[in-house]
């Protein structure tokens, strides 16, 4: 009996110590990594003055009180929800759009030729085809303006003018991330069982009842994860601003995330960039608390 | 051969008498360490001439070339100076680090750099070896801080008026006079403009220190003469950037500057005339193999004449260094001719013209390169102002010159809030707090 | 009945006018989407000074090789192929290996705090690189992993989206399995290895697939790590190549962008067909 006992609980601490070797790894990384320096950033550095060459020293609110008289910060938030609320869109309903288009192509072959085309940009290495994509946009001797002009048309300022910037950066965004969300809704809508699509077709429902009545409720879950991932992924946007325009005009399509490595890596400003990163975490923490919070509304688990 | 016997004796004599470490110091040469701005370029042959050229002098010292490229937003050597910084921080400095003008002040006022005035004292022998007295005093003056030298120039860039031969050819305009003026310049646009060759008059400066050379030719500035406070929104400077606006937006003399197409990469495809820059885009012009289509002459001259921008890079030692006396010589040496001869065969103008001049001479990419040299032998230049707040200030610089080539803001509204930016970061700066630094400050050189 | 044919007939007429109609608009589609493409290929082959001339070319009119081989020449370009490459294979093989270790304790195994830790790890789904970057470069400072690969490699050994793939797909294996398993007297490690693995291949390729994307296209990283040109990634490289010395030579940049790519064309090529079913099985589906 006693002994019993004993090689149960030796058995119990023996499966704890096996699952968190298996574990260590990657707790390890993710924490001298990740865990701490984000820990850092909200508990110390962005209460501090620092730099490569300056110790930390504690300054209080100081660089909260520096985000009000920092003349681009402004600018910067407003940029970055402009990006999202433009680029985010783009991402989840023209990859659903795309997707379901695909999916509609009887011809397998057709089908599988289209998914490897559309996924292809996202391969390719972005700081080299960025390159292309400048000199496409270029308002002088660009493709795209030699287009337009050969049809008759206006020269488009693409990246020379703040009304246009943000708009060619999401083009440029939707062309080499959209087959993320492609991707995933069309595994979505594959996974649909023929089966249900057909019945509803007997019972005499057409192409759009079936749409909105079978695959798209079939489809929130992934929907909601292609939402949520974008949504984060849009909010720290710096490759392609960064690439295309460097910011610019002026700082009109400069991002929080580029000011960031403005302020601390340019400028040398440690502290300050320590407290525009907490700024963009918050956000993100807000934005996914908000989207799990809503998700009960409209995300359907039970009809898989 | 002898040089080896000689080696050999003397760390035979110093094992006798001293100790064997001596010994072994002289079989295992002192390392030093040298951090090079770079554009990502392939080196290796160069640097081998280099070396070989060096160690036949010094056997018992072995360079060690480290190659640091940044990336080019703001401007490059502002990127480089921070990886310079980092390599401080993390204790894997250079001994020696090649360093702009603009980071001296930062360098000298972080207390990085180390004097090299005791040094210079004890060895008059180098220094007649690399032609020290044929420098400028003013540029070597740019390297002193306090009153303590920090290192010899060995490149130094005056900012000069580019111009393609054949366009100018083709549209039947000749060759413009070395003491023209802005109004002959705005005649030669409008010229080019008329002839209907395919290129566009010229290239708005997209590099501020290229910009301020116009802005000196009018007796402008981005900062007021004590570097206390900003001048950009002078009348002079609103005149320069209403200039470059205009030609943009109304007259069409120039593009708009792109990320994507630099400047130099116009003036290289020929679709732009002209453009202002220093000797170092020869490099593109002979990796685009353009030989002799090239020809440079003074910035057009405004209200203070053909006055330009220039500046002077060297080699600084870092107090960090374990072996001050070898990087030194290192530092030292590499402001002589063989490093000039090998690495400014195309690129930036060497510093001293003993044989800058020949140099120049035998690339044949640039005509009428004595004008570069010129620019400092009668002091029309300036040196570009650069407090240690000069990172701040760059980001400044080429936000609101982007604003006002984009046609974002009216000029003057732009030129204010560049103003006031600027002397905001002059208000919140840490280098201006005590007594002393302003001292230092106010003690840099400024022509 | 001959009223109900030709009903039957009508739509079957219907759907191929909308199979025509999707397929013209797809065609049409996809062929702005390789726009791009054989732009830059065509541009690589011109003779250098003609780069910038209009109108462009989509196809190749030229066929100048040796602007390929002067890239090798000018730039260290090969350097910065090895270096990406090796980064960006430890990181998927060795980061495989951690993350699978992990998704099969949490998935199969039972110890205290098991979902906490979980949840700890998934987090890092939605923490923005940036909002910490600061303070790991310090951290980095203090280990002396500035200016070394360490630096691009360690953070990304840790792989919590990896973990939730394969999380899920190592939940869909029979607890009874693994039980058997144990009974036969196999360690928990052979469990792992010899059954999960092998179960979930496809999720773990994808898995890597992905890892290999993301890190291949890595460049904040490099920009704020990397000192030295000779321990550049690719993407640091590209952007030297287009932003400095080769002014002007249009032609050579495109000709180092089209090389750049071989090595994902390569992987995506191998790692396509795993893709849909990879990450159907992680239950990452409708």
């Amino acid at each position: 009996m006693n002994t019993k006992t004993i090689s149960a609980r030796q058995r119990k601490i023996r499966d704890n110590v096996t699952g968190y070797l298996f574990m260590a790894p990657t707790v390890f990384f993710y924490t001298v990594f990740t865990g701490i320096p984000l820990l850092m950033t909200v508990f110390v550095l962005s209460f501090s003055d620092f730099s490569l060459l300056k110790p930390i020293t504690f300054i209080g609110l100081k660089n909260f009180r520096s985000l009000f008289t920092d003349p681009d910060f402004r600018t910067v938030m407003l940029n970055t929800l402009k990006f999202v609320s433009i680029i985010a869109p783009v991402h989840i309903i023209g990859g659903l759009v795309l997707a379901l288009a695909v999916n509609g192509v009887k011809n397998r072959r057709l089908q599988g030729v289209y998914r490897i085309l559309f996924y292809f940009p996202l391969v390719v290495t972005t700081s080299a085809i960025v390159i292309v994509w400048g000199y496409l946009y270029d308002k002088d001797f660009g493709v795209f303006n030699w287009m337009i002009t050969t049809l008759g048309g206006k020269r488009v300022n693409w990246l020379g003018d703040s009304r246009w910037a943000l708009l060619s950066i999401a083009i440029f965004s939707a062309w080499k991330f959209i087959g993320n969300a492609f991707l995933y809704y069309y595994i979505g809508l594959q996974n649909i069982p023929e089966t249900q699509i057909e019945a509803a077709r007997i019972d005499g429902a057409n192409r759009w009842q079936c749409l909105f009545r079978i695959q798209i409720p079939l489809l929130t879950p992934t929907i909601f994860f292609v939402v949520v991932t974008t949504l984060i992924n849009c909010f720290q946007i710096f490759d392609e601003t960064y690439f295309l325009t460097k910011g610019g005009p002026g700082v009109s399509s400069q991002t929080i995330a580029m000011h960031i490595y403005r302020k601390g890596f340019q400028e040398y400003h440690f502290g300050y960039a320590s407290t525009l990163g907490l700024i963009l975490f918050i956000i993100v923490l807000i934005v996914t608390i908000i989207m799990f919070a809503g998700q009960n509304k409209w995300v359907n688990y039970d009809m898989e | 051969m002898k040089k080896k016997i000689w080696a050999v004796l003397l760390g035979l004599s110093m094992a006798l008498g001293l100790t064997g470490v001596s010994a072994v110091a002289a079989e295992d040469p002192v390392h030093i360490r040298v951090a090079l701005f770079t554009d990502g370029a392939d080196m290796t042959d160069s640097q081998k001439q280099v070396f070989d050229a060096f160690k036949e002098e010094y056997p018992e010292i072995e360079p060690e070339f480290e190659y640091i490229t940044s990336d080019s937003y703001g401007s490059n050597w502002n990127g480089y100076l921070m990886k310079i910084q980092t390599m401080i921080a993390s204790g894997n400095e250079p001994d020696v680090a090649a360093l702009g003008l603009e980071g001296v002040a930062f360098l000298a006022m972080n207390g990085l750099g180390l004097p090299i005035d005791d040094y210079i004292a004890a060895h008059p022998e180098e220094m007649e070896a690399i032609s020290y007295d044929a420098l400028s005093t003013d540029l070597v003056d740019i390297f002193r801080v306090d009153g303590k030298l920090y290192g010899v120039p060995y490149e130094a860039n005056s900012v000069v008026t580019h111009i393609r031969k054949d366009i100018f050819e083709e549209a039947g305009i000749a060759l413009p006079a070395d003491d023209w003026t802005w109004d002959d310049f705005k005649d030669i646009c409008a010229q080019i403009k008329a002839s209907g060759v395919d290129a566009y008059a010229f290239g708005v400066p997209q590099n501020f220190f290229c910009l301020q050379a116009l802005l000196y030719s009018e007796g402008g500035a981005p900062l007021n003469d004590d570097w206390t406070e900003a001048a950009i929104n002078s009348e002079a400077c609103n005149k320069v950037f209403s200039f470059l606006h205009d030609s943009i937006w109304v007259d069409e003399y120039a593009p708009q500057p792109s990320d994507t197409i630099s400047d130099v990469e116009l003036i290289v495809q020929g679709k732009t005339a002209m453009g202002w820059w220093g000797r170092w885009v020869s490099d593109d012009y002979n990796s685009s193999e353009l030989y002799d289509t090239i020809y440079v002459t003074n910035v057009p001259g405004g209200a203070a004449g053909n006055t330009t921008c220039a500046g002077s890079a060297g080699f600084v030692v870092l107090n960090t260094t374990e072996h001050p006396e070898e990087a030194t010589k290192v530092a030292l040496w590499a402001a002589g001719p063989t490093y000039s001869q090998v690495f400014l065969k195309t690129g930036s103008l060497p510093a001293n013209p003993t044989w800058g001049e020949e140099i120049c001479a035998t690339d044949g990419i640039i005509d009428n390169y004595q004008i570069m040299y010129d620019v400092y032998n009668n002091g029309t230049w300036r040196r570009s102002q650069d407090p240690p707040e000069y990172a701040d200030l760059a980001n400044v610089y080429a936000k609101y010159m982007d604003i006002i080539y984009a046609d974002q803001e009216p000029v003057a509204q732009a030129l204010d809030e560049a103003a006031a930016e600027i002397n905001q970061i002059f208000e919140e700066s840490s280098y201006r707090t005590t007594e002393e630094d302003l001292a230092v400050i106010d003690g840099l050189f400024k022509n | 009945m001959t009223e109900k044919k030709t009903k039957k007939k009508n739509s079957i007429g219907k759907e191929r006018l909308i199979q025509v109609v999707l397929n013209t608009i797809l065609i049409i589609f996809g062929l702005l989407f390789l726009m791009p493409f054989f732009w830059a290929f065509s541009t690589s082959l011109r003779l250098p000074k003609n780069s910038f001339d209009l109108p462009p070319s989509f196809f190749p009119t030229d066929w100048r090789w040796g602007n390929y081989a002067h890239i090798f020449k000018a730039f260290d370009f090969l350097q910065f192929f090895k270096n990406s490459i090796k980064i960006t294979f430890v990181i998927v093989f060795v980061g495989i290996f951690f993350t699978t270790l992990a998704a099969f304790a949490v998935a199969k195994l039972n110890f205290i705090g098991k979902n906490l830790l979980f949840f700890y790890i998934i987090t890092g789904l939605m923490i923005p690189f940036q909002s910490y970057a600061i303070a790991q470069f310090m951290i980095m400072n203090k280990l002396k992993f500035v200016n070394s690969h360490w630096a691009l490699i360690l953070p990304y050994l840790a792989n919590p989206f990896g973990l939730f793939l394969v999380t899920q797909n190592m939940r869909s294996i029979p607890d009874s399995y693994v039980e058997a398993a144990v009974i036969d007297g196999c360690s928990k490690f052979r469990v792992y290895w010899n059954i999960a693995v092998p179960m979930c291949i496809p999720t773990i390729v994808v898995t890597c697939f992905m890892k290999f994307i993301e890190q291949w296209n890595n460049f904040f990283a490099p920009l704020i790590y990397i000192n030295s040109t000779e321990k550049f990634t690719l993407t640091m490289g590209m952007q030297s190549l287009k932003g400095f010395r080769s002014a002007g030579s249009l032609a050579y940049i495109l000709a180092g962008v089209m090389i750049s790519m071989t090595v994902p064309t390569l992987v995506y090529a191998f790692g396509q067909n795993f893709l849909t079913r990879g990450i159907s099985l992680s239950g990452l589906k409708g």
